[in-house]
């Protein structure tokens, strides 16, 4: 047993990177708070504010295209949706917005295993545009349907009222809005990864999601995975909806407005990979919230700033066509020009066994 | 004695049908092996028998009992193993997960929850905590000592020969009385395939019946016991395996002259 327990070379080697990166984005940090003054960190604290959020609605996204195939574009008014009830139960019911959050994931999480049984179960099998555009409708539904209901108005979540604090002139943090987004994000990327990495469950759904049919023939209760699948997605929705309420207003259109940042996210992280979607979300995040500083200096206005995400995203898309953590397709392994860059500059550690291998068969 | 037995299976894609009206049977303790050219339904047969595809006439039979049409989590419970012919791992997951998962049928919920389907809890004796399914992974890697110092790596990352072997410990978890293999040569180098049919011979020694279908007809004839050779969906000859070997027909046919 203990072979098995021991501390793998794979995750060594990952920690290994992470810690490196973690470095490289402190020291970074510090040479432009240096550079432009420390206002810099105050907008990257905004930047990790909306990561954690695009963070959540990116993990619930892209776990429901691991396991059914399709991008479900009525993620985002989902989102709205779990805002609204929260909104429900803080406003009608007047009680805190924390109750408020846990009554809306659970009644997500109920929405997205209805949403499978009432309507994407009968679309299984028919390729992935009918479910799409099903998502599309579904969101339309929504949205119009909260309309309805709530009408137009916008609203403001009941919180209690605490002043910001400042750290330094120009540098201040506000608990709810800023820690308390960025801890809810903490807290969902880890017990998704002890849902993915420690659970039967999580493994299972790892498993569907690589191969469905292996998956039934090995005897993974497919059906059940699939509800599960369908409730994670759709509870981190409600919380990121909550969270999006929380640091600005509530609208029918809140989630609608971030979804294209989400999908943003999950393409530049490698569709499918909820670690891909983490890093994609903090990409996105970071670069939105960081390009203002760049944006003023040059002249611009801030509003811009909506345009720097995808930028980003094309830029990651013509290195790294799968996604920074998605796995590249095999006929696609070396044509991409970083690697060309980096053989002709002087060749790069692996690349003679990598010809090696190629010629050998 | 009988343990699976087929009686004119009628099956196809949809529309098409590719099966018609095959036959077979498998002993216990033996390794049948199907073979038959491109086309000829061997895969067909193999999936209708473990409940991929449904079959529009005919039987299946396990122990005398009628399980024609039985949903593969079902004959995984009831002692069926089944290891496609590519893509028989899962890539993202480690060897480990791999063979935990090949036990995820029998594996008792620590928490009992009433819409857990794992059927029969409490009925099953069989029936696994993780701390046993994990015991059982280090029992089964045991026949495939290459495995073991990879049990962490990613099946993915894995050689073709490698992840063969994996798919066998998989489907070897709950120790199946029967292994319905689906071309278990298919894309591997020759020094290769005699690894993995000398696993599939241990395999069988080990008290599991074996059925194999295979492109690689003299390979395959030399460790069954008994061969069924298939064209366009029908029997075409069946018999011992040594008998098939020295078949002139069959070798001529079949086996390349």
């Amino acid at each position: 047993m203990r072979e098995v327990l021991r501390f793998t070379p794979r995750s060594r080697r990952q920690l290994l990177r992470a810690l490196i990166v973690t470095t490289i984005f402190v020291i970074f940090l510090a040479a432009l708070a240096t550079l432009f003054g420390i206002t810099i960190l105050q907008y990257t604290l905004a930047g990790f504010r909306l990561s954690s959020i695009v963070i959540v609605a990116a993990i619930g996204l892209t776990v429901i295209y691991g396991i059914r195939g399709f991008a479900n574009f009525a993620y985002g008014d989902l989102m709205t949706l779990g805002a609204y009830v929260a909104l429900f139960v803080n406003m009608n019911m007047a009680l805190s917005l924390v109750w408020g959050a846990i009554v809306s994931f659970v009644v997500l999480a109920l929405v997205g295993i209805l949403l499978e049984v009432l309507i994407f179960a009968r679309l299984e099998g028919r390729g992935p545009v009918p479910p799409i555009v099903a998502s599309v409708g579904v969101g339309l539904i929504v949205q119009n349907g909260i309309r309805a209901v709530a009408t137009t108005q916008q609203w403001i979540f009941r919180v209690p009222f605490i002043p910001e604090i400042p750290i330094v002139p120009g540098l201040g943090f506000h608990w709810i809005r800023d820690l308390g987004t960025v801890a809810v994000g903490l807290a969902f990327m880890i017990s998704v990864h002890i849902l993915l990495t420690y659970t039967n469950l999580g493994k299972a759904m790892r498993a569907t999601a690589d191969n469905l049919e292996l998956a039934k023939a090995t005897g993974i209760d497919t059906k059940l995975v699939t509800y599960a699948a369908w409730a994670v997605s759709c509870s981190f929705a409600s919380t990121a909806g909550v969270l999006l309420g929380l640091i600005g207003v509530v609208s029918p259109v809140i989630g609608f407005n971030v979804l294209l940042l989400v999908f943003a996210a999950v393409i530049v992280g490698g569709i499918g990979s909820p670690y891909g979607a983490v890093l994609g979300g903090l990409v996105i995040g970071l670069s939105q919230e960081m390009s203002v500083p760049l944006l003023l200096g040059l002249g611009a206005s801030s509003a811009y700033k909506v345009a720097i995400p995808f930028i980003v995203m094309i830029a990651v898309l013509i290195l790294r066509p799968w996604g920074i953590a998605g796995r590249p397709p095999p006929f696609a392994r070396r044509v991409f020009f970083i690697e060309k860059i980096l053989d002709a500059i002087g060749g790069r550690p692996g690349a003679a066994q990598d010809a090696e291998r190629e010629s050998g068969g | 004695m009988i343990l699976l037995e087929a009686q004119n299976l009628h099956s196809g894609y949809g529309e098409m049908e590719i099966l018609h009206g095959v036959s077979m049977r498998l002993d216990s303790q033996e390794i049948v092996t199907i073979i038959g050219p491109n086309g000829a339904g061997k895969s067909t047969l193999i999936k209708t028998i473990f409940g991929l595809l449904r079959p529009t006439a005919g039987q299946v039979t396990f122990k005398g009992l009628d399980i024609t049409g039985k949903p593969p989590r079902d004959l995984v419970l009831d002692g069926l193993a089944y290891v496609p012919q590519s893509n028989n791992t899962f890539p993202s997951l480690t060897v480990l997960e791999n063979l935990e998962m090949g036990a995820i049928t029998r594996r008792a919920s620590p928490i009992p929850m009433p819409w857990n389907r794992s059927r029969g809890s409490a009925t099953s004796p069989r029936m696994m905590n993780d701390s046993q399914i994990r015991r059982r992974a280090i029992e089964t890697i045991a026949l495939f000592p290459n495995l073991r110092p990879k049990l962490r790596e990613r099946a993915g990352n894995l050689s073709g020969g490698e992840q063969q072997m994996v798919a066998l410990a998989k489907s070897m978890m709950l120790d199946p009385d029967i292994l319905l293999i689906d071309e278990p040569s298919a894309g591997l180098a020759p020094k290769l395939v005699d690894m993995v049919f000398s696993k599939i011979v241990e395999i069988n020694g080990s008290g599991t019946s074996v059925v194999m279908v295979e492109q690689n007809a003299k390979k395959a004839l030399a460790i069954a016991n008994r061969g069924y050779i298939l064209e366009t969906g029908r029997n075409r000859y069946e018999g011992a395996a040594k008998e098939l070997l020295q078949n002139t027909d069959v070798a001529k046919l079949y086996l390349g002259g």
